[in-house]
């Protein structure tokens, strides 16, 4: 049975499993505005047609870091909202962070997080996912249920996805694995990394830029 | 047994916060960490630990045992797991869980060769978890301060007791088996290898790319123990999500 890290981690597999070419975002559905609580058939399609596609180019491309990395970084920018989640990963100290500094923050948090995810990618290849519900909090901001099995998993692993819809498309803001949420966990990391440096967002900024510089001289 | 129970019980309740006293953080998540300082230090010593002892343990189980070997040896230990599961499906009042559980014992340990075979999976009847830990949560006790327990690892009160009743209710105490302590603990040890063996690279990359492995590890646990409790995807749940703002324009 897989344990908490394992599936804390196999979110981030599906998550980093990237590489999806460009691909327009999905427009989301005016029927499923009239009902905030019912599934979202737009979300749902999205989900499906991403979360599969970036599954199938990891199977794909496995072992060539190069392409990988950089179809990474594309499917990042495509499919995630890279704005709102480095605006969430701050928690408290997105109010206080001074606009120098949220510019920096802004661009290594893009590296750190595209090397942790991406770090995982080797670790699963010929997985299969099937969108199996959502759940709307309003009807721009749903939960995707997904299932995920084959490959390497002994048993199937229940996968959800947060997404938001702007500008007439759906965008990934967290994803789910057995109740543990990404960017969540993310944010009680840095919040309290910050809060242990007497509220210091700098020590989090330098010390995200030495775990970047770290992975770059170990991917060469 | 009964009284034990009861006991431990209302040590987690008496101890535990009111909902008041919870620290929720921005993201909703309610984190409870009066003792902090100290787990902090647990975690410290146990990182030691890991690193001299029980992350080489767990290499060495791997490097002399090939998978095929180490797969029936999880069985086994799941097997022997499995009332324990059963009674707290039942404690619960989840009886459908607790016939999965009855079959899945009755089957692996006659067609599964005591266990050494998983065969109930196969069948249509997978593994699932239950804890007593889990119990007390259904029963409405409140998870109380989180504790960080040396080799084992992230917990908190209730699960810390729920961990120790689930000790005392194996089937390894029942008295007509005749296991000895030693074997209690050979048990023990083999178990603890194999789950380090199993996570250990979600460990190492916890340790690698958090800027504070420790908080990651709780906030990790804390959301995991919750969704035990209550379906994560349920109605309730998702409206309790944090928001995901758009950032001020010029943000980002």
């Amino acid at each position: 049975m897989p344990s908490l890290p394992q599936k804390l981690f196999a979110a981030a597999l599906v998550l980093a499993a990237g590489g999806a070419v460009s691909v327009a975002p999905t427009p989301f559905t005016a029927p499923a505005m009239a009902q905030s609580s019912a599934r979202n058939a737009g979300a749902e399609q999205f989900v499906q047609t991403q979360a599969q596609r970036a599954l199938n180019i990891l199977s794909q491309h496995q072992g060539d870091v190069a392409t990988e990395k950089r179809l990474f970084r594309a499917f990042i920018d495509q499919v995630a909202d890279v704005p709102r989640i480095t605006y969430f990963v701050l928690g408290k100290y997105s109010r206080s962070i001074a606009p120098g500094q949220q510019h920096e923050f802004a661009a290594v948090f893009r590296e750190y997080a595209s090397n942790v995810y991406e770090s995982r990618l080797n670790e699963y290849h010929g997985e299969t996912l099937k969108v199996i519900g959502s759940v709307a909090r309003s009807p721009t901001d749903v939960v995707v249920q997904s299932q995920v099995s084959g490959g390497k998993l002994d048993q199937p692993v229940t996968v959800s996805w947060r997404v938001i819809a702007e500008g007439g498309g759906w965008r990934v803001v967290d994803v789910q694995v057995d109740g543990v949420w990404l960017a969540i966990t993310q944010q009680q990391d840095f919040v309290s990394t910050i809060d242990n440096a007497g509220g210091n967002i700098q020590v989090l900024i330098d010390q995200l830029k030495r775990q970047v510089a770290k992975d770059e001289q170990g991917a060469r | 047994m009964r009284s034990l129970l009861i006991g431990l019980a209302s040590v987690v309740v008496a101890l535990s916060p009111t909902v008041s006293a919870l620290a929720a953080t921005d993201a909703g998540v309610a984190v409870y960490d009066p003792w902090e300082k100290a787990n902090r230090a647990f975690y410290k010593f146990n990182d030691g630990l890991d690193r001299v002892i029980l992350r080489p343990a767990a290499l060495g189980y791997k490097r002399v045992l090939p998978r095929p070997v180490r797969a029936s040896v999880r069985n086994v230990i799941n097997n022997i797991n499995q009332p324990n599961v059963l009674v707290n499906d039942l404690l619960q009042g989840r009886v459908d869980r607790g016939g999965v559980s009855a079959f899945r014992f009755l089957i692996n340990s006659t067609l599964g060769v005591a266990g050494v075979f998983e065969v109930a999976a196969p069948l249509g009847l997978p593994p699932h978890d239950a804890d007593f830990g889990e119990t007390l949560g259904r029963w409405g006790v409140p998870p109380g301060p989180f504790l960080y327990v040396p080799v084992f690892g992230p917990s908190d009160l209730r699960d810390g007791a729920g961990r120790i009743v689930d000790g005392y209710a194996s089937i390894l105490s029942l008295p007509d088996l005749h296991v000895t302590t030693w074997e209690r603990i050979g048990f023990s040890v083999t178990d603890g290898v194999d789950t380090r063996l199993a996570l250990d690279s979600t460990i190492e990359g916890i340790k690698r790319t958090a800027t504070d492995p420790y908080a990651t590890q709780r906030s990790a646990y804390l959301q995991y123990r919750q969704a035990m409790l209550t379906d994560s995807n349920s109605k309730k749940a998702v409206d309790q999500l944090p928001s995901f703002d758009a950032p001020p324009p010029g943000a980002h």
